[in-house]
């Protein structure tokens, strides 16, 4: 239900009702009782001394102004798409395809992405040991396990805290397509929490006056809003009630700011909507070159439906061309606008699938060997680093933890890998945990 | 495929070096590295002489460039800590291997110096005995100093020189060629251009840089405590125009990456910009800027990076940027730039990729992938 709906429809057009509404679309706050009760309070109880940091941070230079990371959910096949073992038994149907990147092939399926593959590099060696979906996922996105007692930050949180905001009026972490139920900002203050947009194509909610509210009423609602927290944040100065109420003042600020549009998809030609495809993802991948345009550090596109436990050829091919065609343009239309070399694309997902294709002509998960994309911001392109057996079984060459592609992907970043946070509950953290950047694959 | 660097190393004790740099330079015949400096006042420690025989026979095994070894698979670099090049010694993500003149902020010292019970010592204790006092002694004096190289640049020098002649294709427009594995346009320097922009360049007091505190621009170091800066806009653009862009004058010295991108300014805002001796890289996407404004910047003679997508620019500015030799990328996306001028561009700078079209796939074909059908044509 929109705000606006909301609005119109009863009485409960409170200002706090609008405030908060509004501040939950524009920046994600709201996206905290998506994780339940549980998680909320976690987050309104934490203690009020903000995580302590323990010596200067001194960022590295960045390569990698920006990262768009493109998650494929449910566990996408290694073999049938960047990992392909041509003649072998456990290829099946799918066919490899040569690219533009000497001696790179990969799967049918991407005949666009082939043509840019000289920008990418495959890392063909990850492995783990997590083949559950919610607690892989969780892996992927934070570099640490899932546990009952604490929630991690995930990649993007990191980047936002360490890094900072290179637009301070736009959010530094997005999250497009779903995915506001994966790991956030974890222990990190509130305001950390990427924004979630469900649908890229319908832009950013709420981010104007609802109907018969005019400029001077808000302003009339915004000063009674301060005053009845001044008392309140007062009394009680926790960390999470501040940076709530900066949260609001953010989300206004932004509504007032010509950066908004950075969120409309409807000022894109035509043409441009076609070339990255009018597909969910498509629309995200256009919509995170937008954001980052506009100097946000961090955007997720999520892709879900990967998990293919049976019918993987056919499934595979109805989901391929999606990201096949998004990712192609992203990759394009970022390079031609002299972004690429500072925007660092990845593709990820949580574990790859078995190599033995079962009687339902499925893949089953398959965390011991799979594939992740890396692109721009200072990666070499153009090359596989790491690879797997004759019949994509084990990796034999290069092994790469998720926390290595994390720590790559952070040191590009200029985020030090060595740099420990210590969480409110006094424990010490790291980027991308024990992860070590693979410095072979970027450049100086 | 690289020979398996160890079994290189009789050659490349003698030879890199000389190779890589020198050639008119006499070659040293043999380490006169284990021999103690035996006094302070002697001369200074030659580190091609003295210090990387050391080194080469207690540390490179793990510590040096990334290359393929016997068994085919790439030897990475234990800690990511690289020895056997002076990029490698100077720009090691690990932090400060060397820090001129002061041997206990130098890891490389500090990590050879450690008890020899320390979990953290250099060599490791499977790998061996520490390092003798007087070759301790010796990393410490060359540090004290000022760790200085000569004329040493090492491995890395050397082999990409090998690798020099490999393709430089700009690629705009549909050019097609296949692309060799992981190749860069321009990768020759032999330090990375801040570094040698950086050297002997005084930080900025922070009183002159605490006046941008409140103002539209975000002036950042470009990292590992550079006194170079990278300068942005991004959130204020809309306020930064060329009467604005005249507040960075007392910072111009240090400028190295100038992000303007959808900000106000104008031609008039090039001549500031013309007063950036060490900028790096610019970035004017979607600004008023044209032809007029953009030859200026021709006077930066530093500059690598350089995006007009979607300004005015024409082909008297990109007459004009044919003078920037160290040019590598040339954004011209959307501009007024001609087919010609790109071309000629090419000719005077060789090295440069000029970007002026965006090689887009062509649209998805009808249903494939469930693809949704909006707004077609």
């Amino acid at each position: 239900m929109t705000l606006k709906n909301l609005i119109r429809g009863t009485d409960l057009a409170t200002r706090r009702s609008f405030v908060s509404g509004m501040a939950g679309s524009l920046l994600g706050v709201g996206a905290a009782a998506t994780f339940g009760p549980r998680a909320l309070a976690q987050v309104l109880l934490q203690d009020p001394q903000p995580a302590a940091q323990t010596g200067p941070l001194v960022l590295g230079r960045a390569t990698a102004k920006h990262v768009i990371y493109c998650f494929m959910r449910g566990g996408m096949t290694h073999i049938d798409t960047f990992d392909p073992k041509p003649g072998k038994i456990t290829q099946g149907p799918t066919e490899a395809l040569s690219t533009r990147a000497d001696g790179v092939q990969i799967g049918q399926y991407f005949p666009k992405l082939a043509e840019h593959m000289n920008k990418v590099c495959i890392v063909s060696s990850m492995s783990s040991k997590q083949g559950a979906h919610p607690q892989a996922q969780y892996l992927m996105r934070t570099s640490y396990e899932l546990r009952g007692t604490i929630q991690h930050p995930s990649l993007g949180a990191w980047c936002h805290h360490l890094g900072g905001r290179h637009n301070q009026t736009l959010p530094g972490h997005v999250i497009l397509g779903g995915g506001a139920d994966l790991p956030g900002a974890g222990f990190f203050p509130p305001e950390f929490q990427p924004l979630p947009i469900g649908s890229a194509e319908d832009g950013l909610q709420n981010a104007s006056l609802p109907r018969g509210v005019d400029e001077e009423r808000f302003q009339r609602r915004l000063q009674k809003l301060q005053q009845l927290d001044q008392a309140f944040g007062e009394q009680h100065g926790q960390r999470a009630v501040q940076s709530y109420s900066k949260t609001y003042a953010e989300a206004v600020k932004l509504m007032r700011s010509s950066d908004l549009t950075a969120f409309d998809l409807d000022l894109e030609s035509a043409a441009m909507h076609q070339a990255y495809g009018q597909t969910g993802f498509g629309a995200g991948c256009l919509l995170a070159r937008r954001l980052v345009e506009h100097g946000v550090r961090y955007v997720e596109v999520v892709s879900d439906g990967w998990d293919t436990h049976a019918d993987n050829f056919d499934r595979v091919g109805e989901l391929a061309p999606a990201i096949d065609q998004g990712l192609a343009a992203l990759l394009a239309d970022l390079d031609a606008r002299g972004l690429l070399e500072q925007t660092m694309v990845v593709l990820a997902t949580e574990f790859g699938r078995t190599p033995d294709i079962d009687q339902d002509q499925g893949r089953n998960h398959y965390p011991q060997a799979f594939s992740c994309l890396l692109a721009g911001g200072g990666v070499k392109g153009g090359q596989r680093y790491g690879s797997t057996d004759a019949e994509g079984r084990t990796v034999v060459s290069e092994p790469t933890s998720i926390q290595d592609l994390n720590a790559t992907i952070a040191h590009a970043c200029g985020i030090p890998t060595d740099h420990v946070v210590t969480s409110p509950s006094g424990r010490p953290f790291k980027v991308a945990d024990k992860g070590t950047p693979i410095t072979e694959i970027l450049r100086g | 495929m690289r020979i398996p660097f160890l079994s290189l190393l009789p050659f490349l004790l003698v030879a890199t070096p000389v190779l890589a740099q020198t050639p008119d330079k006499p070659v040293a015949d043999k380490p006169v590295a284990e021999k103690p400096a035996k006094d302070g006042k002697a001369a200074a420690v030659d580190f091609e002489k003295q210090i990387w025989p050391i080194l080469e026979k207690s540390c490179i095994e793990c510590h040096s460039t990334a290359a393929p070894g016997p068994d085919g698979k790439t030897k990475k670099p234990k800690g990511g800590v690289v020895l056997d090049s002076k990029d490698g010694i100077t720009t090691s993500k690990k932090g400060k291997l060397i820090a001129a003149k002061k041997p206990d902020d130098s890891l490389l010292f500090t990590s050879i110096s450690l008890p020899a019970d320390d979990d953290d010592r250099m060599p490791p204790k499977k790998k061996g005995a520490p390092l003798p006092q007087d070759q301790q002694d010796l990393i410490k004096k060359w540090i004290e100093e000022g760790g200085s190289f000569g004329s040493w640049t090492g491995k890395k020098a050397d082999d990409k020189a090998k690798d020099a002649p490999k393709g430089k294709e700009a690629e705009a427009g549909g050019d097609k060629g296949k692309d060799k594995p992981a190749d860069k346009p321009k990768e020759k320097e032999k330090e990375a251009p801040h570094v040698r922009l950086q050297k002997g360049l005084q930080p900025l007091p922070a009183a002159t840089l605490a006046t941008f505190a409140n103002g539209p621009f975000l002036v950042q170091s470009l990292g590992d405590g550079s006194p170079l800066l990278r300068v942005g806009c991004a959130g204020r653009s809309d306020e930064v125009d060329d009467t604005a862009l005249r507040t960075l004058a007392p910072i111009a010295s240090h400028v190295a990456e100038l992000e303007l991108a959808r900000s106000r300014v104008s031609d008039a805002a090039c001549e500031t910009i013309a007063a950036m001796p060490r900028l790096l890289r610019v970035d004017l996407r979607q600004t008023q800027v044209g032809d007029t404004g953009v030859a200026k910047l021709a006077a930066c003679k530093e500059l690598r990076d350089v995006n007009l997508f979607g300004t005015k620019t024409g082909d008297y500015a990109m007459a004009a940027l044919g003078g920037l030799k160290a040019l590598q990328n040339l954004y011209v996306w959307q501009t007024e730039v001609s087919a010609g001028a790109v071309v000629r561009l090419r000719e005077q700078v060789p090295g440069a990729r000029v970007v002026f079209a965006a090689e887009l796939p062509e649209p998805m074909a009808e249903g494939a992938g469930g693809a949704r059908r909006r707004a077609q044509k």
